[in-house]
């Protein structure tokens, strides 16, 4: 699948079409290392921390306190790419981070693992009960304001002490855009959106070099976002800097354990301490967010084996 | 209709986070930038009004239970519609307790900012049109109020064709100068029957 089609989709058609024109130009904008990531500023709200320091800059850079995390895309993906194309996109895009060269070989100390598809088509963050960082299409209606203008909204949940992030959900609006995958006739490249989005995840925040797939503007008709350039590098290396091998065991179970209903009911463990667990900790010491893994491959190569039957 | 073939001169595309302004607050969200003609069009009130209390909480909403914020207007000037001198307007995310909710590209209005806000009323609130497209701060340089635009912006994509974005026409405006700009636009949908 490379170019979807929507009747009610091309309100942003020809803007993409007459901009790719001058993107070429505009991508080779003056380049500075410029990483930020970003921060909770207590008092203030969300902001930012740069390299080099900005006067703005302020509070502690939110981050994910276990080096393996887990996503889930919703299991309807969209009318415009199914969820395994969907998915594979967004492990792509999140790989290019995880994989990035921080030198001598070394990469960040961070990975993020496929959980599985889930049934839940809402963004959600229960404080007591279990979560899924979902990554979901609404194709039917936007249900935010600027649906006209909207094209993916990322909502993250995080501590306002410590900057720990505890859930982030991705919402795509395929109600109003048209996607595209591929190199030819692109529109709106959900793989660039989608490594521009996945930084955000990871607890990036703009940076002021122009080439930099988290630079804040993003060309229609470009796939240029899809790489990463040295200051994005830089940015994920500070974030998640290289240390000792992530363990075989490391648990990428979301906060208060996995879960792929909407509004799960909340957990109330036998010696009523709900919630006073250490943030991050599973609800199932894992075994729900590696069943569903399990799933999940299970699912894969159903759909490969329909895929080859004649 | 637009007639959108056209691309515009590549300096109109540079941004209040291009390079040389050096990026905003963070952001996530991406966006195409909206024109003044559309903000204008898809707002109940546009107003001039300072934030005077906000509160967070947690709300249950058709797509989610998430973080809103209700934040309080004290209206200074009403350019459109007539939403009386207070309005509770309500952004996604927000801080309660320990928990902090970022929701990309949304307006942020502190309280005690002197804002232009376009504002649109859904059934169950009035929220900023086009997110933080939709809302400037107003601050006072050397007497001057100028707009700047909202802290948490986004991505944003570019638009070409004759219609520039309302960012392009506010950003840097002084206020008087924005308002005339409005009051253009209201003007121009008569002037065309």
């Amino acid at each position: 699948m490379h170019h979807v089609n929507a009747s009610n989709r091309g309100r942003f058609a020809p803007i993409a079409a007459g901009l790719s024109l001058v993107a070429a130009t505009l991508l080779l904008a003056p380049t500075a290392s410029a990483y930020c990531r970003t921060t909770s500023c207590k008092g203030i709200g969300t902001g930012a921390r740069c390299t080099p320091v900005r006067p703005t800059d302020c509070g502690v850079e939110l981050f994910w306190k276990s080096p393996c995390v887990g996503f889930s895309m919703q299991k309807d993906a969209s009318v415009q790419i199914d969820l395994d194309d969907a998915t594979q996109i967004f492990v792509d895009s999140f790989k290019k981070w995880t994989d990035a060269d921080c030198g001598d070989g070394k990469h960040p100390r961070i990975k993020v693992v496929n959980l599985g598809p889930v049934e839940c088509k809402a963004h959600e963050y229960n404080k007591k009960a279990g979560n899924a960082n979902v990554i979901l299409f609404h194709d039917d209606v936007w249900p935010h304001a600027g649906a006209g203008s909207t094209l993916a909204l990322t909502t993250v949940t995080y501590n306002v002490d410590t900057g720990e992030i505890y859930d982030a959900d991705m919402e795509l609006n395929g109600a109003n855009v048209e996607f595209t995958t591929g190199i030819d006739n692109v529109l709106y490249d959900l793989p660039s959106i989608a490594t521009h989005e996945t930084g955000h995840f990871l607890g990036l925040s703009h940076s002021a070099d122009g080439t930099a797939t988290m630079f804040a503007d993003y060309m229609p008709g470009s796939t240029e976002l899809g790489s990463l350039e040295n200051d994005d590098i830089e940015g994920i290396c500070a974030a998640y800097p290289p240390g000792d091998p992530i363990p075989a065991s490391c648990d990428p179970t979301p906060r208060r354990g996995f879960e792929s209903q909407c509004n799960p009911p909340e957990i109330t463990p036998e010696d009523g301490s709900c919630c006073t667990t250490a943030p991050g900790a599973p609800r199932s010491a894992g075994g729900s967010a590696l069943a569903a893994l399990a799933l999940a491959l299970g699912l894969a190569a159903k759909r490969r084996a329909e895929r080859t039957r004649p | 209709m637009l007639a959108l073939s056209i691309a515009l001169p590549a300096a109109l595309f540079v941004s209040p986070h291009s390079p040389h302004t050096g990026p905003q607050e963070a952001a996530a969200a991406v966006s195409v930038v909206v024109s003044l003609d559309e903000l204008v069009t898809g707002s109940s009130f546009v107003v001039v009004a300072k934030a005077a209390e906000r509160q967070s909480m947690w709300e249950d909403t058709p797509n989610g239970r998430r973080i809103v914020t209700y934040t309080r207007l004290d209206v200074e000037r009403s350019v459109v519609g007539e939403p009386g001198t207070q309005v509770w307007v309500r952004t996604l995310g927000g801080v309660v307790g320990d928990v902090g909710q970022w929701v990309s590209g949304e307006a942020v209005i502190p309280p005690g900012e002197r804002s232009l806000l376009f504002l649109h009323k859904t059934p169950t609130a009035v929220v900023v049109t086009a997110m933080a497209q939709g809302h400037y701060r107003v601050l006072t340089e050397e007497g001057v109020p100028k707009l700047a635009p909202s802290p948490d912006a986004g991505t944003m994509l570019p638009r070409t064709g004759p219609s520039i974005g309302a960012r392009e026409v506010l950003v840097g405006a002084t206020l008087s100068r924005a308002l005339v700009a409005i009051e253009e636009v209201k003007r121009a949908p008569r002037e065309r029957k």
